[in-house]
């Protein structure tokens, strides 16, 4: 995108803005940072501010965009149809092609995360490396206060050698006719928590033929978040075909940020060359949290250990109804404690903000995290419950070390996988 | 910047334009400097500061007001009160509230609902306008009707002199007759005479039940006279809105939600109270709007209906946008009795001018708005936009009315308010300014014309 079509974009999006102020109502960065740049019509006027000529700044600028969670909620919630969201992705696209993304974010997200070669290389070094960083991060504490991103990493759970997509065979073959169901597993489940892939197949495969294809990879939401729009078409296209070539009835995936980029975003990221293809794929594509809603039986409540839930919609289930409300019913049926925060309410784990702003993404944590504190209560047997791999990251590196963080699928089923694998 | 504290005080090129606009559309020279308010020492510093170097201040909540209240006209200093948003005191038996101004009205509205009350004053930017931006511009909304406007629910105040004097008026009870009532002289007053740092609202009761009537007329003027009916049936409504043959044009043909074929006009009546009155009163007034010729009725009894109901009332905005890329907003308020007469007047003016001119609002307490839809990049669209404003003030004036019922002068409406205002009424509020504030620091250029430049045009 080059300054003149940025300049056109710019214009189209804000003819409708009334500057009435309701996106800056339900902003998740302006309510931790009560300034008009924190909401979407400040940012949007930053933008028209630029392209007007009477904004130089361009690094300034740049940095101002990494200060959204590009959750949408401006764009849901406009009187008027102003698309925020999607012009602030581009603007962070633009911005990336001149340069100001940082050497960093260029690397991973544009060299490293398309290649699967490199990516697995990485990831193999990070396994080998992680034990070196965390005991880094202990001996000189002050190192996280330098690179605020750095906040928690040593909470992460171990990488592993072989990713959950490596380790499981391609197919497992369920009752004959049953409906096959592909799971798109994400990089969080593959190199995280495999054990929640693997409580996933476990319940499945008495019902249903499951399929893990093994060229899938990253679904594309960090580059496409920071900029990097062709490598996430890159990684969308690989994500594509294999997912098409398993022939499945519902592809799963257990992370909301994963299911909001296949369902949602991946029509309008491939273009109408390959509208058919997405059509078909998106239509399948399912959060493990709906599924679960609309497939009880599938997943009987085991005993567990847990006492109290506190639940975070992640930002991209919240328009799924079934699939936000599905931890409630679960905690209904089990008999459980439970509490939502703030409606809506964001965790600040999104659109790389952790790693671009990590002192804006920390703040918009801290309302939440006080809630969670006052509904533990310091009780022992209190679990944070999000179905998104992204929130998942967040809460670990924020909460205090030990306190189980879990997906609405291992509240119910951890039981049982301990004793299967 | 000392008095402020370095890390509350932002001056980039950035920032700077982030506070050179609002929802009024129209925009200002960039401030020099925007200072975070953090609590009343660093404010009073500040003004005290300001005062003796003569910069210009301008407070400034959400900056959702319509009439430019928060934008610095000569650079200066931009108060950025939106941090200071914590609730104090939220007191169920004394039903009063204590805030600070970044309070949203929304926060206020949900914290009260805990305890079964509310704050009645609604502006229609009540999701994000803060309640500091509200008293300044003593803010109305579709409520008024029943409830009245913001000033009606102010008890006290604590606010900052331009020297950096702190005072309070008023204080926590309903009566209060103790000296001059300073309250109601600060709000309203546009950021001009002090800056607010803490306010006790008073709260009402959260009613039981609520109902609303989507009428559609044949006609505007049937459907203005429909008003005055209501407004003579006994039954208080707790919103009275209307909407004209434009404006429903302009609906059915943006907003998707179904108008019906014959409708030229439409009227909204909203009741809240005990289930029982609800009941009774939705099917009086059904009645009463059938006999004043509607030929389309639909009733909402519950919450959700009722907001459905709504939805027609708040398509308005969205919709009128897109018929023009430009639109001078105006508020214009009449008696109750000359609101069929005003609508008349407006249609009349309308044909006259050439552009597509929206009438709607708050007809039951005769504060109209009228939307002028013109093309803002051709110069003499403008120019023609702002006589056709002109004349829908002095339309109103003539019926005994105001320029401004709810939006305020700020720096928009500031050419005309000497149409209404007569010159020692002016001299007056010219006086208590230079009073209040001597140096002539707080919003400058806002609410009403400087004494200098009222003698230059005398």
């Amino acid at each position: 995108m080059n300054a003149e079509s940025l300049r056109s974009r710019v214009e189209d999006v804000l003819r409708p803005c009334a500057g009435c102020g309701t996106c800056q109502s339900i902003c998740p960065v302006y309510a931790a940072h009560p300034w008009e740049g924190g909401s979407a019509r400040g940012k949007l006027h930053a933008l028209r501010a630029f392209v007007h000529g009477n904004i130089h700044d361009e690094v300034a600028l740049a940095r101002l965009m990494d200060e959204c969670m590009l959750c949408g909620r401006c764009t849901d919630q406009c009187p008027n149809g102003v698309e925020a969201k999607a012009l602030f992705r581009e603007a962070r696209a633009f911005f990336a092609q001149r340069g100001h993304a940082g050497k960093i974010a260029e690397l991973a997200l544009e060299r490293l995360l398309p290649s699967s070669g490199l990516f697995r290389s990485f990831m193999a070094a990070g396994f080998a490396g992680k034990p070196v960083l965390d005991a880094l991060l202990r001996q000189f504490s002050g190192l996280a206060l330098r690179f605020p991103a750095l906040t928690g990493v040593e909470r992460m759970p171990k990488l592993v050698a072989r990713s959950f997509v490596e380790r499981m065979p391609t197919e497992l073959a369920g009752p004959k006719g049953a409906p096959r169901i592909a799971i798109f597993a994400g990089c969080v489940t593959s190199w995280l928590r495999p054990s929640l892939g693997e409580t996933l197949v476990h319940a499945l495969q008495r019902h249903y033929t499951v399929i893990i294809p093994k060229t899938q990879g990253c679904c594309g939401i960090p580059a496409l978040s920071g900029g990097f729009p062709h490598a996430a078409k890159v990684l969308m296209l690989r994500n594509l075909a294999a997912l098409l070539a398993c022939k499945a009835d519902v592809v799963l995936t257990p992370c909301a940020s994963c299911t909001h980029m296949l369902a949602h975003e991946m029509q309008a990221l491939l273009g109408e060359e390959f509208d058919n293809e997405a059509n078909d794929i998106a239509a399948k594509v399912m959060d493990v949290t709906r599924f679960m809603a609309e497939n009880r039986p599938v997943f009987p409540a085991a005993p567990s250990s847990i006492k109290k839930l506190f639940i975070h919609t992640p930002c991209h289930l919240r328009k799924d109804v079934a699939g936000a409300n599905m931890p409630a019913a679960l905690a209904e049926t089990m008999g459980l404690e439970y509490a939502h925060h703030a409606p809506g309410q964001c965790c600040g784990g999104g659109a790389l903000v952790p790693m671009l702003q990590p002192v804006v993404s920390a703040n918009i944590c801290a309302a939440p995290l006080r809630d969670f504190a006052a509904f533990k209560n310091d009780s022992a047997d209190c679990a944070l419950v999000t179905s998104c791999n992204g929130c998942f990251v967040q809460w670990t590196r924020l909460l205090p070390a030990g306190t189980p963080i879990l997906h609405p699928l291992e509240v119910c089923c951890s039981n049982r996988v301990k004793t299967c694998l | 910047m000392d008095a402020a504290g370095s890390e509350h005080c932002r001056f980039s090129e950035t920032d700077k334009a982030l506070y050179a606009y609002d929802a009024s559309g129209d925009s200002r020279t960039p401030p020099d400097l925007v200072i975070r308010a953090v609590d009343t020492a660093q404010i009073s510093r500040v003004l005290a500061c300001c005062s003796k170097l003569g910069v210009p201040v301008t407070p400034r909540g959400a900056a959702t007001g319509l009439s430019g209240g928060c934008l610095p006209v000569r650079g200066g200093v931009v108060l950025d009160m939106a941090g200071m948003n914590r609730i104090l005191d939220l007191h169920a038996a004394d039903m009063v509230a204590v805030v600070q101004p970044g309070v949203v009205n929304r926060a206020l509205q949900n914290a009260a609902a805990a305890h079964g009350l509310f704050f009645p004053p609604d502006p229609a930017s009540l999701d994000s306008s803060t309640l500091g931006g509200n008293l300044a511009e003593n803010a109305g909304g579709p409520k008024a009707v029943k409830y009245g406007v913001t000033r009606d629910y102010v008890l006290g105040l604590t606010a900052v002199l331009a020297d950096g004097r702190v005072f309070r008026t008023g204080g926590r009870t309903i009566k209060n007759v103790a000296g001059y009532d300073l309250t109601s002289l600060l709000v309203g007053s546009e950021g001009t005479l002090a800056v607010i740092v803490e306010a006790v609202l008073r709260l009402a009761p959260l009613p039981e039940s609520q109902a609303a009537l989507n009428a559609f007329f044949p006609s505007t003027y049937t459907a203005a006279k429909a008003v005055q009916k209501v407004l003579h049936s006994g039954v208080r409504p707790v919103a009275l809105e209307f909407l004209d043959t434009a404006t429903l044009a302009a609906i059915a043909e943006h907003s998707g939600l179904h108008i019906p074929q014959n409708a030229k006009a439409m009227v909204l009546v909203a009741v809240d109270g005990s289930p029982e009155s609800t009941v009774r009163h939705t099917a009086l007034l059904e009645t009463l709007l059938r006999e004043a010729e509607a030929v389309d009725i639909s009733r909402a009894d519950s919450p959700a209906a009722c907001e459905q109901a709504w939805k027609v009332r708040r398509a308005v905005g969205p919709s009128v946008r897109k018929l023009a890329p430009a639109c001078i907003a105006e508020d214009i308020v009449v008696p109750l009795g000359s609101i069929a007469d005003m609508v008349e007047k407006i249609q009349h003016l309308a044909k006259g001018s050439g552009f597509p001119i929206c009438c709607y609002g708050h007809a039951g307490d005769g504060n109209l708005h009228v939307n002028l839809m013109y093309d803002n990049t051709k110069p003499e669209d403008c120019k023609a936009a702002w006589s056709t404003a002109e004349q829908v003030f002095a339309a109103a004036l003539q019926m005994n009315g105001s320029i401004s019922g709810e939006h305020g002068i700020g720096s928009v409406k500031l050419p005309y308010l000497a149409m209404q205002v007569d010159p020692v009424t002016l001299e007056l509020m010219q006086k208590i300014r230079q009073t209040l504030d001597p140096a002539g620091i707080l919003n400058p250029s806002k609410g009403i014309p400087a004494a200098n430049a009222a003698e230059q045009s005398a």
